[in-house]
């Protein structure tokens, strides 16, 4: 919340108005025309915008735009139309002096946050290396002849390694790929890793993961698959009916492998099918089911995907009968990702 | 008969490439010792120690010679290297270890964001880089590539060659050691006549002699047949 409007605008070129909580704008000077004519201004500092009106225009260290727009100057240019209860309030230097307080705040808030996150994930990934390895010490001394115990410390093993790739999903949030070292990899191993992650989890709603299909190929990229294979399943647990079945099915092509992913979910309409892969979007029959969710899974995973030079597509096959309030239909999505068969040896 | 004057490293690759196939793992593991740079326990020491690792934790470090004996190094990114550069921690340490020993392969491990500075700069200087709460075979994934790399007499030569590249060592120079080194390994030869006559004959400067000893010292690893 700001006292004065601002027009936040990132490095991408998208923009966000938020309205000045004590001094607004008033209507005529914030229309959707309006507000492409205050983008207008390249440069940071003050220039003239429409009735005469000053924008000034500030950078952050991340080259965020912050432009607060139309503002009606005591020191400044007389505008050439006025507005009821709109007044001269604030100098020029007053302007700069709360521009400089905001950006200052919200880096020192960004960066604060960013030490935050990442002593948390630090603390995390130490914390489930633990419960892994001494899980996996454990099941080494509890002899075979307790399955039970056996089968218990596999469900730990489990969960361990749902935590690790959400804990990697959140981490490549914010950098995708931040120095990733490309490698061959083994698609097959990758997905079956995924889906008996997930079995435990899925079987206690009465859901089954299954997998089928063969492939001997590697693609190769960065070491982050196993991200992509989490986003899609994860959902599909997460948005499936009880004792729904999720259907993992693997094939290849001569120059590609396949990974289908079928299951149930909330209906995905036709016009929201192109946007289920943008950043912070999330489908309205999602939405309305009450489940949590970011929106920013699948976009991570199609961008994950790109760096394969690898594709992801989705589509719906028919509606079901409206459960819990929320129509249903059955999803695919497909995964194709070229074949890299070769192991050079390292090149220096 | 033609006769090349030179013998370069590929004429051996093919015979050492097949010996090395034909180790087995658990001796290859035994054979390799792992120097652990952390300041705190590495959760994956038991189970390493468990597939048959020469895992050995060091602490963080006062010298960088430390780790000398060391062929594999795993590097925590943080809290390390307090003793160089506290900024920089384990990114600056990797930073040392590189120049005094540049035949030890450094692999650096962090629980850290990704795109965390440190992080990203130590993944840029190290060999590889593992998270923290990798599984097992991830672990052993990585360390058994870079047991195969220390063992692989034709690996060694080639970061060798990259680090001789790196000190500006003539190129005549270069091609005069690989062809020493190539015949040293394809006769089996343990004391290396040949790289040694080649580095004894004059001309060869203290820096590059150090290197060459180094390559000597993990050659003979490989040739040892673990």
């Amino acid at each position: 919340m700001y006292s004065i409007p601002v027009i936040k605008v990132a490095p991408d070129g998208s923009a966000s108005f938020l309205q000045g909580a004590l001094h607004p704008l008033p209507p005529e000077l914030t229309g959707p025309q309006r507000i492409n004519t205050y983008l207008q201004s390249s440069n940071a500092g003050w220039s003239k915008t429409v009735f005469g009106y000053e924008s000034f225009s500030t950078y952050n260290d991340r080259g965020v735009k912050y432009i607060f727009p139309a503002i009606y100057l005591c020191d400044g240019h007389k505008p050439s139309k006025k507005f009821m209860g709109y007044k001269a309030q604030f100098k020029r230097s007053q302007i700069e002096y709360y521009a400089a307080g905001i950006v200052r705040r919200e880096t020192e808030f960004r960066v604060g946050m960013q030490k935050e996150l990442n002593s948390f994930v630090h603390d995390l990934r130490r914390l489930s290396s633990t419960i892994y390895h001494q899980a996996v010490a454990a099941q080494k001394v509890i002899p075979n002849r307790y399955p039970q115990a056996q089968s218990l410390i596999q469900s730990v093993i489990a969960s361990q390694r749902m935590l690790k790739l959400r804990t990697d999903v959140l981490d490549r949030s914010g950098s995708p790929i931040a120095g990733e070292e490309n490698q061959h990899i083994f698609v097959y191993k990758k997905i079956d890793k995924v889906a008996k992650c997930f079995k435990p989890m899925a079987a206690e709603r009465g859901i089954n993961v299954n997998i089928s299909g063969s492939s001997h190929s590697m693609t190769y990229g960065p070491d982050v698959l196993e991200i992509v294979f989490y986003v899609i399943i994860d959902n599909a647990v997460k948005y499936s009916p009880t004792n729904g079945d999720i259907n993992i099915k693997i094939d290849e092509t001569d120059d590609n492998i396949l990974v289908h992913i079928e299951s149930i979910g909330p209906t995905v309409e036709a016009s929201e099918v192109e946007k289920i892969f943008q950043k912070g979007y999330r489908g309205v029959s999602a939405t309305s089911s009450n489940i949590n969710g970011s929106g920013l899974g699948l976009s991570l995973a199609s961008d994950l995907i790109d760096k394969f030079e690898g594709k992801i597509k989705f589509s719906k096959i028919h509606d079901e009968p409206s459960l819990i309030n929320v129509m249903h239909s059955k999803h695919y999505f497909t995964i194709e990702v070229p074949i890299r068969q070769s192991m050079p040896r390292r090149q220096y | 008969m033609f006769k090349p004057k030179f013998v370069s490293i590929e004429s051996v690759e093919k015979q050492t490439s097949r010996k090395l196939r034909n180790l087995a793992v658990d001796k290859k593991r035994a054979a390799i010792q792992i120097g652990v740079i952390d300041d705190q326990n590495l959760p994956a020491r038991d189970n390493l120690l468990n597939y048959g690792y020469k895992v050995i934790e060091v602490g963080d470090i006062n010298r960088i010679s430390d780790i000398q004996d060391y062929q594999i190094v795993l590097c925590d990114v943080m809290g390390v290297g307090m003793a160089f550069d506290p900024n920089g921690q384990g990114a600056e340490l990797i930073k040392q270890i590189r120049k005094q020993y540049p035949n030890i392969y450094i692999l650096a491990y962090t629980g850290n964001l990704m795109s965390n500075p440190q992080a990203v700069i130590a993944k840029e200087r190290a060999d590889s880089f593992i998270d923290k709460d990798a599984d097992l075979e991830k672990w052993s994934e990585i360390l058994d590539e870079y047991i195969d790399n220390v063992l692989d007499p034709v690996e060694n030569w080639k970061r060798t060659r990259k680090n001789l590249i790196e000190i500006d060592t003539p190129t005549l120079e270069i091609i005069e050691l690989e062809s020493a080194y190539a015949k040293d390994i394809s006769a089996n030869d343990k004391s290396f006549t040949n790289l040694k006559k080649r580095i004894g004959s004059g001309g060869t400067s203290g820096v590059i002699k150090s290197i060459i000893g180094g390559l000597i010292t993990q050659a003979l690893l490989g040739m040892a047949g673990v």
